[in-house]
């Protein structure tokens, strides 16, 4: 055995089993502890979704507030990649979405008595996003703010999946006969 | 006999009652089962991962699943040890989870961060937070947990050649280090 080998082996052999953690877990465990689980939330969050959504909009909006008052990071190297990456998903998602609202005029979903509330639903969500895109190219390597602004441009496309599902009303203007 | 009742009260349950408790529900009986078990768990965590910061998410997540998963646990086998089996697949779930956010967007280099232990770390520990992600894991799921490199290239999806690649890199490159 070399000496770096047996450095090794003697710092192996006396490794504690135990680290402590830098601070107490336990109260970010304990609040998760009444969290439903996500297998078998996904009837109730189908039909809360524009709670949800309305709620998610308010606590975005409370966070890009606090984030725009956030002093400006310099962008390095690898935020740049992140800024080209955030402008091209940006543009994907704009002609997905022009795409499907193509649809959906053709369609004429629109004439739904239901269509309102998805309408406002998706503006608030097209709002939101904006805010959170401005806001992402001054902290390119903000997760939480990533996963925020996903989430809304998914959520987007789904309403805008779920509006042409919805069902057309019997006395609009648009009737085909 | 008021001592011999006090003595009774103040009797620490054991595992297995506070097992029991925490599978009706009750979070005080769990929060013990955290407070005998965090140390273990957090030390595998931070060895797997490498940092501070994704340790002590992958711990809180390996304790939020034991609730979840706890009603499931027969006593078939010791609890530290399915413990220990049940952290090691979610540490490596949370490493993923990580990773693969971020290798969305950056290029490989970009995504893996050094990370860095606090002074009063093992010399150990704070060199295996400078290998790359993979030797890490090898290394201590292999030498410091005792597992086999069948099971290690079942956890993690490689194959058993490369187990074994992977520790010699590890041991290689902690003895260059030495």
């Amino acid at each position: 055995m070399t000496p770096s080998e047996n450095k090794l082996a003697s710092l192996l052999a006396n490794l504690p089993r135990e680290i402590s953690p830098p601070e107490d877990l336990w109260d970010r465990i304990e609040g998760r502890l009444n969290a439903p689980l996500m297998e078998t939330d996904q009837k109730w969050l189908h039909k809360q979704w524009p709670l949800l959504a309305f709620a998610g909009v308010m606590i975005l909006a409370v966070l890009i507030g606090t984030r725009l008052s956030a002093p400006t990071l310099t962008a390095p190297e690898a935020n740049l990649t992140l800024l080209n990456t955030l402008a091209s998903i940006q543009l994907e998602h704009e002609k997905q979405f022009a795409q499907l609202e193509q649809v959906n005029r053709l369609v004429n979903w629109q004439n739904s008595p239901y269509s309102s509330p998805v309408e406002t639903g998706i503006e608030q969500l097209r709002q939101a996003a904006k805010q959170i895109y401005q806001s992402l190219r001054q902290n390119p390597r903000d997760k939480q703010l990533w996963q925020l602004w996903l989430w809304t441009q998914h959520r987007q496309i789904e309403l805008l999946k779920q509006g042409q599902k919805l069902p057309v009303s019997l006395n609009s203007p648009g009737e085909i006969i | 006999m008021s001592v011999q009742i006090q003595l009774i009260e103040e009797r620490v349950p054991s595992e297995v009652e506070l097992i029991e408790r925490a599978k009706q529900g009750d979070k005080s009986a769990f929060k013990q089962i955290y407070l005998l078990h965090h140390k273990r768990v957090y030390g595998l965590c931070f060895r797997l991962s490498g940092q501070i910061e994704l340790a002590e998410e992958a711990t809180q997540d390996t304790f939020v699943r034991l609730w979840q998963k706890l009603p499931q646990f027969k006593g078939d086998s010791q609890f530290s040890t399915w413990l220990h089996r049940l952290t090691v697949n979610q540490a490596l779930t949370s490493i993923k989870k990580h990773k693969s956010f971020w290798a969305r967007f950056l290029p490989l280099s970009d995504v893996t961060e050094l990370g860095q232990a606090p002074l009063e770390y093992e010399l150990l520990d704070k060199l295996l937070l400078k290998l790359p992600e993979r030797a890490r894991i090898v290394f201590v799921l292999f030498e410091a947990e005792g597992y086999k490199h069948d099971e290690i290239a079942n956890l993690l999806g490689i194959a058993n050649g490369t187990s074994k690649a992977q520790l010699h890199r590890a041991k290689k490159l902690l003895q260059e280090m030495l």
